[in-house]
């Protein structure tokens, strides 16, 4: 009996294992899946039920933060089935590299042409030697743009004026103009592409750059990394380390919009995000030039729904869909002003959202001049090592003169004890001395 | 051949029969449990940190050890992590020894562990937005401010413990054979008490050094710590490193468990909770 009780058990916790790993996919086999990864905050999560409801479709989403966590995930689990994915372009190009993605037949876009042209050369120009298993391939035939952006300074005009903001460019995220109110109020970005990409056009506008870097061209600086400009970034970072307020994410914005930091290094849509919750904050893309950054789909080779995956994207490029998508997220979506302009659906969602539509598109921050050659694309460092140990190096340098002070005052503090220990003790012995001498 | 299979088929056979529901029967469900969330992560663990391109190599320690700034970090994680532990001490002596006196002690230690039961990373948020409020700068005293708030409950509970399974009778001797208060306390209650102080210090030592979110939220610019370090290695998917990095870690654990053990005697497992 017991031994059959004992049999029973294990049958009961075997069948229940196998139950509990088996149950998502039993429910899940009727409809057809679709496999979402994307940034954090980067859809309208309502465009998500529109596109299950009318494509019949159940789809699994899932986010990440950086494009280190996701490239971590796909290079690392090359069997993970996903469909989709949303990463910025330096990060396609490494999966690019990596044979991780697959062609898009855009021909079976219907909404492929909503994309700004503009964005496909840009991205094709600065991408022009890739390759792909040996061939010679273009960047944009592997992905769908989504959205788009800069990365410049967000400050606040109470505390300086546009023009002295302006004229300062990256430096004033070294305080370069020497406003007292400043310091110690800076916020610089914990994520060291766009760090090192600050330090290297700081050192450019301050003509500290050794004289074969000068005559560089920009896209060609930026993308450049060897031990002489990292030397000379770590000391700029380590001299900048004194005006910090703090190295940040994502913390940023809340803190600009309360006003607890009055100078950060932001993306264009975080910056638009918070200008419209605070009057006082202004952003700029410095006059030496800066990072433009594009965001989009890409199918992994080892998508299971590549059909679907294929209708989302078209699905995303519907300028309704677009709209929808850019109020949520804040940054600019990469379907084109005119497609836009011509769908009644997209103008009523600028509309129930007090945009103005000609307002809208006339923001040069929302819609920076992509034409401009001073606006440049980062490119994929397949080794960061030495950059990461760089940046290691900066946060790790510490001013230890609370140390001192600690020691200082613990050392103070026995002394005084000692002192209060021997006069009690001197007092007692002439207690005891007293009585004898009487 | 045969019969070797045979002979092992019916060792197998008899331990089928021979099973029995016993206690630690079980125990098994956990024992899997353990080999899964336990064992598994650290064999991957040691795998990440020797294995080279498929190859045995110690390169992942060289470059952790000639990374000037890794060690740094380590050296102020590690002194963190003693100031954090006497402070902790300093603090929680004198509150789990005179509550130890009082027979409402107990629904006064409930008081001290009530904020444990907020989650840490809200505490911590609203500690930080509470120094902003008073215009502290974030630095190195609020982040050792926010770990001795942290992991002080985990000091005073096992002293409070000790403390009040000490038996009264001690000191009343000492006291009738003519010791002063003081004399009492440092010759009978604080020698009885050390088993409570080592288990508080494995208890807070061993998490402040390893801590990261209470420094990326209280610590400012200037207070990188070793498990940040870690973190940010692990998200570069720099796991070699990584991995060296989680070891020498879990060797200063075992080093400081060690030692406690050693002191302890074993007494302040009964006393830990």
């Amino acid at each position: 009996m017991k031994r059959f009780l004992g049999s029973l058990c294990l049958i009961v916790f075997a069948v229940g294992l196998i139950m509990a790993i088996n149950v998502p996919l039993v429910a899940g086999a009727a409809k057809d899946q679709l496999v979402v990864y994307n940034w954090a905050d980067y859809i309208d999560l309502d465009v998500l039920d529109e596109f299950e409801a009318e494509y019949d479709v159940e789809i699994t989403y899932s986010i990440f933060d950086t494009n280190e966590i996701m490239l971590g995930t796909i290079m690392n689990d090359k069997n993970t089935s996903i469909d989709l994915i949303c990463p910025s372009d330096y990060a396609i190009e490494r999966m690019l590299n990596n044979s991780l993605i697959d062609e898009i037949d855009t021909s079976k876009l219907t909404n492929y042409s909503n994309v700004n042209a503009s964005i496909i050369t840009k991205v094709d120009d600065t991408f022009e030697d890739l390759t792909d298993s040996g061939a010679n391939k273009k960047m944009s035939s592997y992905f769908v743009p989504y959205f788009y952006g800069t990365v410049g300074v967000l400050y606040n005009k109470k505390h300086v004026d546009k023009s002295v903001a302006e004229e300062a460019g990256y430096g004033l995220l070294w305080n370069t103009p020497n406003i007292e109110a400043l310091n110690g109020k800076i916020l610089m970005k914990d994520s060291i592409r766009e760090a090192y990409l600050a330090g290297l056009l700081y050192l450019k506008e301050n003509d500290k750059l050794p004289e074969k870097y000068e005559s560089m061209p920009l896209s060609k600086l930026i993308n450049t990394l060897d031990d002489e400009l990292i030397e000379l970034v770590e000391t700029v970072f380590k001299d900048q380390k004194r005006l910090l307020k703090e190295y940040e994410v994502d913390t940023g914005k809340n803190y600009m919009e309360n006003e607890e930091a009055y100078v950060s290094l932001a993306w264009s849509g975080d910056a638009l995000y918070a200008m419209e919750q605070n009057e006082n904050l202004d952003y700029y893309v410095p006059s030496i030039g800066g990072n433009i950054w594009f965001d989009g789909w890409v199918i992994p080779k080892n998508a299971k729904n590549k059909d679907m995956a294929l209708k989302f994207i078209d699905f995303m490029l519907r300028p309704d869909i677009a709209m929808k998508n850019a109020m949520a997220v804040g940054y600019t979506s990469a379907v084109k002003e005119e497609a836009v302009r011509v769908s009644e659906d997209a103008i009523t969602v600028l509309e129930e959202n007090e945009f103005d539509v000609d307002e809208f598109f006339a923001d040069t921050i929302r819609y920076p001049d992509l034409d401009n050659a001073n606006l440049v694309l980062m490119r994929d460092f397949p080794d960061d090592s030495a950059l990461l140990a760089m940046w290691e190096r900066v946060k790790a340098t510490r001013d230890y003169t609370w140390l001192w002070i600690l020691i200082g005052s613990l050392a103070g503090a026995a002394l005084i004890g000692l002192a209060i220990f021997f006069i009690i003790k001197n007092k007692k012995k002439r207690q005891v001395v007293e009585p004898e001498s009487n | 051949m045969g019969t070797k299979i045979k002979n092992i088929s019916m060792k197998i056979a008899s331990r089928i029969k021979n099973f029995r529901i016993t206690r630690s029967v079980f125990a098994y469900p956990y024992v899997l449990f353990l080999m899964m969330f336990v064992i598994m992560p650290l064999v991957i663990l040691l795998i990440n940190a020797f294995i080279v391109n498929e190859k045995f190599s110690f390169e992942n320690f060289a470059n952790f050890f000639n990374d000037g700034s890794s060690v740094d970090t380590l050296m102020f994680s590690l002194l963190i992590g003693i100031i954090t532990t006497v402070l902790c001490i300093l603090l929680g002596y004198p509150v789990a020894y005179i509550l130890s006196k009082w027979s409402s002690g107990r629904l006064i230690v409930l008081l001290f562990i009530l904020p444990m039961w907020v989650n840490f990373l809200i505490r911590t948020l609203s500690t930080r937005f509470m120094f902003e409020a008073i215009g502290i700068k974030l630095g190195v005293g609020t982040l050792i401010f926010g770990l001795v708030y942290n992991y002080i409950p985990f000091m005073i509970l096992p002293l409070h413990t000790t403390l009040s399974n000490i038996d009264k009778s001690f000191s009343e001797a000492a006291s009738d054979l003519g010791a002063n208060p003081i004399n009492t306390f440092f010759k009978i209650t604080f020698p009885l008490s050390i088993p409570g102080i080592l288990s508080g210090i494995t208890m807070v030592f061993i998490p402040t050094i390893s801590t990261f979110a209470i420094s990326q939220f209280l610590g400012g610019t200037s207070s990188h710590l070793f498990g940040d370090s870690i973190n940010t290695k692990f998200e570069h998917q720099l796991y070699g490193v990584g991995s060296v990095m989680s070891i020498i870690m879990l060797i200063f654990v075992l080093i400081s468990n060690y030692f406690m053990q050693k002191t302890n005697k074993g007494e302040a497992a009964r006393n830990l909770w």
